[in-house]
């Protein structure tokens, strides 16, 4: 009864984080309002990279797809991250790396649930072989 | 030559296909890859036909980061769609045959 106030801090003040990353992150000085007032645009942050990755998801689907799988994943969040951003304020970050970064969350989405099929195919197939081996008769047919 | 002959000679495995013994999606990729280098187009394609979509998509993709043309994204979202069908197609019929 003595304690009343609870030992964590109060929580944080509901707002959507991603609306205040364009003060931090635009050394540019873009205002609130979405547009800049220098009159340039920057990129969305890691188009190239979403693009790239999102290709080489299925470039990569040899090897049990899990480089596939990785590539597909980090291009997933990057690109919905990059798409969040633009999406808050359209006016500060250019258009054509908007485009790059959408096509390759699309390219992304492709991969991932490609590789996602094939690591599944990959594990009911060891699963399938495991049960065969483990449940021949090997006693009876010993005595042949 | 030279330099294909030592590509051929030094081929990763597919380790999935070592330990099962069947073809995993991109299984035959370096194989069409050396008729390619070599000149062979059809046996190329009959060899893995996925290649030449990835390829292309790979190239264009490298062009489009160093030109940034205007529909480069989405010219690319599409060469990356029909690849990807022709390897699903291509591992499909590899399976069922």
């Amino acid at each position: 009864m003595e304690n009343q106030n609870p030992p964590f801090p109060p929580p944080p003040p509901q707002g959507n984080p991603y609306q205040q990353n364009p003060y931090q992150q635009n050394p540019m000085g873009g205002n609130p309002m979405g547009g800049n007032p220098m009159g340039m645009q920057q990129d969305v942050p890691n188009h190239i990279g979403v693009l790239v990755l999102g290709i080489c998801s299925i470039v990569f689907c040899w090897c049990y797809g899990i480089i596939g799988l990785a590539c597909g994943i980090i291009a997933l969040v990057l690109g919905n991250k990059a798409i969040k951003m633009y999406s808050d304020n359209p006016g500060v970050y250019t258009e054509k790396s908007f485009k790059n970064a959408k096509a390759g969350r699309i390219c992304a989405i492709i991969g991932t649930s490609l590789s996602i099929a094939y690591v599944i195919f990959i594990i009911c197939y060891v699963i399938f072989v495991g049960t065969m081996i483990s449940t021949m008769p090997w006693q009876n047919m010993s005595r042949y | 030559m030279s330099a294909i002959d030592w590509l051929e000679h030094n081929l990763l495995t597919c380790p999935y296909k070592s330990m099962t013994g069947v073809d995993c999606p991109g299984c035959g990729m370096q194989r069409s890859f050396i008729e390619l280098l070599r000149g062979n187009f059809f046996e190329s394609l009959s060899l893995y036909p996925a290649l030449i979509p990835i390829l292309f998509t790979f190239i264009f993709l490298l062009f489009h980061l160093k030109f940034k043309f205007n529909n480069g994204a989405m010219i690319l979202m599409y060469s990356f769609i029909g690849a990807t069908t022709v390897v699903l197609v291509s591992f499909i019929i590899k399976m069922t045959h």
